[in-house]
């Protein structure tokens, strides 16, 4: 900053008379009108208020400000920031200058916002898509479930310890789990997949359920259902956004954890071997998830950009 | 043969873009194994003897991890290596483990995230085809306690475990084609 100072068309804050961007507020600074033309009458404009000076004049007899001479108009120097900057201020005055300046900001303020907007309805139709996807391994697992406890239910009714009246109630909410299941599945054949509310709730059925079904059993601990829990946590995870799969799979350990450790004969070491394992499924299936979205959006642009795509293997 | 090419880089960028998978897959079933065994220690014996897989998956994952943040992922023959390796180490802890031996050992969870991980980077018949040994090796590992075998339980670990690899590999080619159709409307011109 030099001894000749004059305020900021934007903070007030002095700057020197050779700067080119206020030190405050980083605000490009008036210089020139147009840097190629000779010396003319423009020359002797204030280059803070605009008004015609006396040629001869060093300072700005309204204001101030020093004036420039031509020698310095004539610099060589590149100032995109300068030339944008006068193109659009320099026929206002600076009180017009503040205002046109707000106006611009309010401009770049609802441009950000409207791309932010946008990134949103992307994000929120990358999860819809991730759901659509998603929804049919889910009801797949969700036969497997069905078919396997329905050949357990057989099985154990071949046996001495079968209580009918007990697995025909099983084998009965088997059914009503199947029909709801085979509802869904036609739904998603139709091409109009189950709404995200719909999905969620129901995934949190099958975990409910494995979850009720482990708890009426004698020994909660030595119950094999427990099994049940991978495929489950790892069809959600591959389908939901990480948010709700964490939630799920936390809810989901701290239960059977709970449930588990409080049983008789509880060892430690194998209920913690069980939860890691479940939070493993959940993880790798989510990263997994995540992994595709990025080589989706990210090789589309490679592609978009005219290339084949780089031999990311060597 | 430009459709083989194709399918062959899609594989590579299966395994670049997927072995961080198999990567924390072990490091969970590192995490899980030195639990069990350490929480388990009655003599240094058992410490030596059970540091041992420990070690050898630490290293293994320490190498494949290693090249993977330098940016020199390792091929499908080496994660094919590594994967017979863990389903070999898994499998010694259920036949011999601290913790419940053949059957009554409860470490053949350590399978889960494995089959799983192989099957989200591998191949379809890669992954089929690891799921289905993993199953041979644990039913013959079973089998040394024939008579302990509870039907049932058996059938739900088996089921689960044949699930877990076959959902992997579902859940796998839809977002092979998904992927593809992302690229085709991507590279397709305009209009």
């Amino acid at each position: 900053m030099s001894a000749l100072d004059y305020p900021c068309p934007k903070c007030g804050k002095k700057v020197g008379d050779q700067d080119r961007f206020c030190q405050n507020c980083g605000e490009a600074l008036f210089v020139d009108v147009d840097t190629t033309s000779e010396p003319a009458e423009t020359d002797y404009l204030c280059p803070y208020c605009r008004r015609e000076n006396e040629p001869a004049s060093s300072f700005c007899i309204f204001c101030g400000s020093p004036l420039r001479t031509s020698e310095a108009r004539k610099s060589p120097v590149s100032r995109p920031a300068e030339a944008k900057h006068n193109e659009v201020y320099k026929d206002l005055a600076p009180k017009q200058v503040v205002n046109s300046r707000k106006e611009l900001r309010k401009e770049e303020n609802g441009m950000q916002q409207a791309e932010k907007k946008d990134n949103e309805v992307q994000e929120n139709l990358e999860v819809q898509e991730d759901l659509a996807h998603g929804q049919i391994v889910i009801i797949t697992f969700r036969w497997l479930i069905i078919i396997g406890a329905l050949i357990v239910t057989l099985w154990t009714l071949a046996t001495p310890e079968a209580v009918i009246g007990r697995q025909a109630l099983v084998t009965f909410l088997l059914l009503v789990y199947a029909a709801v299941n085979f509802i869904l599945l036609t739904r998603y054949l139709r091409r109009s997949p189950s709404l995200a509310g719909v999905t969620y709730v129901m995934s949190l059925v099958d975990l409910i359920l494995i979850t009720v079904v482990i708890a009426i059993q004698e020994d909660i601990f030595k119950s094999h259902v427990y099994a049940y829990y991978y495929p489950a946590l790892m069809v959600l995870a591959v389908a939901f956004p990480t948010r709700i799969t964490a939630v799920y799979t936390v809810g989901a350990i701290v239960v059977y954890g709970l449930m588990s450790s409080l049983s008789a004969g509880a060892e430690f070491q194998q209920i913690l071997s069980r939860l890691l394992m479940m939070a493993a499924v959940a993880f790798c299936a989510s990263l997994y998830r995540k992994i595709e979205h990025d080589r989706r959006t990210g090789k589309a642009k490679l592609f978009s950009l005219g290339g084949g795509g780089p031999d990311r293997s060597s | 043969m430009e459709s083989l090419q194709a399918e062959t880089q899609e594989i590579k960028e299966d395994i670049f873009f997927g072995q961080v998978i198999i990567i924390w897959a072990r490091w969970f079933v590192v995490l899980g194994i030195a639990a069990v065994l350490f929480l388990n220690v009655r003599e240094a014996r058992d410490l030596l003897v059970g540091l041992i897989p420990v070690l050898v998956l630490m290293l293994m994952n320490f190498y494949v991890h290693g090249s993977y943040l330098l940016e020199r992922p390792v091929g499908q023959g080496l994660i094919v290596i590594t994967g017979v390796v863990d389903l070999v180490i898994i499998s010694l802890l259920v036949l011999l483990g601290p913790v419940g031996q053949k059957f009554g050992s409860q470490l053949f969870v350590f399978y889960y995230p494995m089959v799983l991980a192989f099957a989200f980077i591998m191949p379809r018949r890669w992954a089929i085809a690891y799921t289905v040994l993993t199953l041979l090796v644990y039913v013959l590992v079973c089998l040394f306690d024939i008579g302990q075998i509870e039907g049932r339980e058996m059938f739900v670990r088996l089921l689960t475990l044949g699930g877990i690899g076959g959902l992997g590999s579902y859940y796998w080619r839809i977002m092979r084609r998904r992927r593809r159709a992302a690229l085709g409307s991507a590279s397709a011109p305009p209009g």
